[in-house]
């Protein structure tokens, strides 16, 4: 059933789980459990449509990096979440995303890829995005024409495009349905009553936009509000632990981790019937679109000591949207010029070598691609969010995020796109030549650099509690019955976007908490539905 | 919790540095290019007739100089190698035929193991700007 909570008489609430948050995490844990016979009760701060009002509670302040995408507007604070709005790239982290790097401090997950595999296999079908394949190499047709790259240096991979699946309009009847679960709209959660010692959690307490309240009591939570929000309400929490729930260790709302996305560089292709124009663009295969990848192989990160990255072919044209710090060669080359007379003698001298080679003089033309990087971000216990001093419509306090880009990750940007300037050289493809903010050997970035928006990271997951906010169940450390769903628990992102990973987890934790309930349960909480008929759905 | 330090020296170096240019001129030197030893710089003018090998690989031998000169001027990005690899590459230049496939061979190594320069963004083999280079510093007629 789904519910307008402020139109429920019943201001006390119980269940045997109560979710928070019903974007993706939420909804595919609440689906997950749909027939189970466990009382599940969904808060949702928003309604079934975006309202204005409630997006004002995802106001912040931004200190540091910042980019197009500001705090209010790079989610969406309503049923369904940020699937509301999101494109629909998905790909599953690498084995080496989830394992200890030495050379990246603070990476490594306390569960491997191997563990979560069988949760990503079954995350693909709630996507709509076909068989659990993320090599070009499944797509034989496809591989056979593409350039034969040294495998030690860089491998294919695919992005699966969802539809985009919007979570809120597509599973919206499977929860109506569900004779076990209620949605509660308008439920804005505040923060969470602890006992004394803030070792378990006793309830949610909800407020209104109107200045209604409630509490929801329930013998598991799961936090399930986004990769800040998550962060954010534990802070609030904190009336029994000061510095914030499951914050013992200053660890809530550090290690704020994104991608990037940037152009880096051009390419003069040596023609436009070669290879790599099949990395270019999208392609269809039994109704899902894909997209190509370039990336590292586990040994050019080690040996290069790089984070991990994308690189993504495509044409120098208009419509790109990428096209700002290449844009003057772009336009150049559409007009059949070079950028500058250097482009021109070095085009001269790759040419009459490739003569030479040859036996036969000719003059190439350059034919313009670019290359779009997607970088990860390293985790850094200063990249945070922060209570700020300003307070929201329900006097919560709002969030200032402080973060920064670092030399790791330009390093890694002008590595990738070394890389791959090196491949195309040798396979006598084409050179590559960087884009002039990756020649200094300084901290500048482009104004055009674009991160997510895929926050994460800021309750990432850890066995040591001095190193992480939840353990590898998503329980926050130090309280027992206190999950979190979603990229906030991502110890270190990859290159890939969340949400694949955010629903794999998510269906992970129902399995977790299914097993967990099967455990005898001293005080039976049955679910009870407010005496009005408010129901929406 | 202090933010961990980047290692630097894994940043590629941005410098083409003095001593690799000296490599360069002395391994001319050596070859026969110049008269002086090894670093000692001015190459005469009777080497006029050594360059015309290294000038015969490229048409447009304008281009191939400022490029060499863009090298020269510090533009370069990367590390110059050791005056052996300079005399190893252009050994060969009276070779004929031969050459040229031990050039393309050299350019692919080079490739394959990283060997590059950076050249005002262009990821360039070494031997590529190894020859602009000495093409920019021979003296014409
Ligand atoms: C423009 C854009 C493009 C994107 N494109 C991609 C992409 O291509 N691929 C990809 O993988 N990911 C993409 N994402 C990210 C993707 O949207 C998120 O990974 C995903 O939505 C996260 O799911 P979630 O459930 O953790 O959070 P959300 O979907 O954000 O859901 C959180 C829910 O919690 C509710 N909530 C918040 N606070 C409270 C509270 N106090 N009380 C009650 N409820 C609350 C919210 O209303 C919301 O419904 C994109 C995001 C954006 C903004």
């Amino acid at each position: 059933m789904i519910i307008d909570f402020r139109q429920a008489d019943r201001k006390e609430i119980d269940a045997t789980l109560c979710i928070v948050g019903a974007g993706a995490a939420g909804i595919t844990l609440g689906r997950a459990l749909a027939g189970s016979g466990i009382p599940v009760c969904i808060l949702e701060s928003g309604g079934l449509e975006y309202d204005e009002r409630i997006q004002e509670l995802y106001d912040g302040k931004d200190a540091g990096f910042h980019d197009i995408y500001d705090l209010k507007n790079s989610r969406l604070r309503y049923f369904g979440g940020s699937t509301n709005h999101w494109v629909g790239h998905c790909a599953p982290a690498t084995d080496l995303d989830f394992a200890p790097r030495p050379w990246v401090p603070y990476s490594g997950w306390p569960l491997t890829k191997a563990e979560l595999d069988p949760y990503y296999e079954a995350a693909q079908h709630l996507l709509e995005i076909g068989a659990y394949r993320y090599a070009l190499s499944d797509f034989p047709d496809r591989y056979a024409k593409i350039p034969p790259f040294d495998p030690n240096k860089i491998v294919t991979r695919v992005w699966r495009l969802s539809p985009p699946t919007r979570f809120g309009a597509k599973y919206r009847d499977d929860l109506a349905r569900a004779d076990n679960v209620r949605v509660y709209l308008h439920a804005n959660v505040v923060d969470f009553d602890t006992d004394a010692d803030a070792k378990r959690v006793t309830a949610a307490r909800l407020h209104t936009l109107d200045g209604e309240r409630a509490r929801v009591r329930a013998k598991y939570f799961v936090l399930a509000c986004g990769g800040i929000e998550n962060a954010r309400l534990l802070l609030l929490s904190n009336r029994h632990a000061p510095r914030g729930l499951g914050n013992a260790h200053d660890v809530v709302g550090r290690y704020y981790i994104d991608q990037l996305r940037v152009e880096n560089a051009a390419v003069a292709a040596v023609d436009n019937e070669q290879p790599l124009a099949m990395l270019e663009g999208d392609f269809h295969r039994d109704g899902v679109r894909f997209s190509s990848l370039l990336c590292p192989s586990e040994q050019a990160q080690r040996e290069r000591q790089t984070l991990n990255w994308a690189v993504e072919v495509s044409r120098l044209t208009d419509m790109h949207p990428w096209a700002v710090a290449l844009r003057n060669v772009r336009d150049a080359w559409r007009e059949g010029k070079w950028p500058d007379d250097f482009g021109k003698q070095v085009w001269a001298v790759i040419s009459d070598l490739d003569g030479v080679a040859t036996g036969m003089y000719r003059r190439l033309q350059p034919w313009p691609l670019s290359l779009l990087a997607r970088c990860e971000v390293a985790p850094d216990p200063e990249n945070r969010v922060v209570l700020s001093g300003e307070r929201d419509a329900l006097g919560q306090n709002k969030i200032e995020r402080r973060w920064r880009l670092g030399p790791r990750e330009k390093h890694t940007i002008r590595t990738a796109t070394r890389i791959i300037g090196e491949e195309l050289g040798r396979l006598g493809l084409g050179r590559v030549k960087l884009a002039d903010w990756l020649l200094a050997d300084d901290n500048r970035w482009p104004a055009d650099v674009i991160a997510g928006p895929h926050h994460s990271g800021t309750t990432r997951m850890a066995s040591d509690p001095r190193r992480g906010v939840v353990d590898a169940t998503c329980r926050v450390h130090g309280v027992e019955n206190l999950y979190v769903a979603g990229s906030s628990v991502f110890p270190a992102g990859g290159y890939t976007h969340p949400t694949l990973t955010v629903v794999a987890l998510a269906l992970r934790l129902a399995d977790h908490l299914r097993h967990r309930l099967e455990e005898p349960i001293t005080i039976k909480t049955p679910l009870r539905s407010p005496t009005s008929s408010a129901g929406v759905s | 919790m202090g933010r961990a330090m980047f290692n630097a020296s894994h940043a590629p170096d941005f410098a083409l540095r003095r001593a690799s240019i000296k490599a360069i001129a002395g391994a001319l030197c050596l070859l026969g290019f110049g008269r002086n030893s090894v670093g000692a710089a001015p190459i005469g003018s009777g080497d006029a007739r050594l360059r015309a090998p290294i000038a015969a690989l490229f048409r447009d031998e304008a281009a191939a100089c400022a490029v060499g000169r863009r090298c020269l001027a510090g533009l370069a990005v990367g590390e110059y190698g050791a005056l052996e690899r300079t005399r190893v590459l252009l050994a060969p230049i009276t070779g004929g035929a031969q050459f040229r496939e031990r050039l393309a061979r050299q350019r692919r190594r080079e490739f394959a193991r990283g060997d590059t320069a950076i050249v005002n963004g262009w990821v360039l083999a070494r031997s590529e700007t190894d020859l602009c280079v000495a093409l920019a510093l021979l003296p014409r007629d």
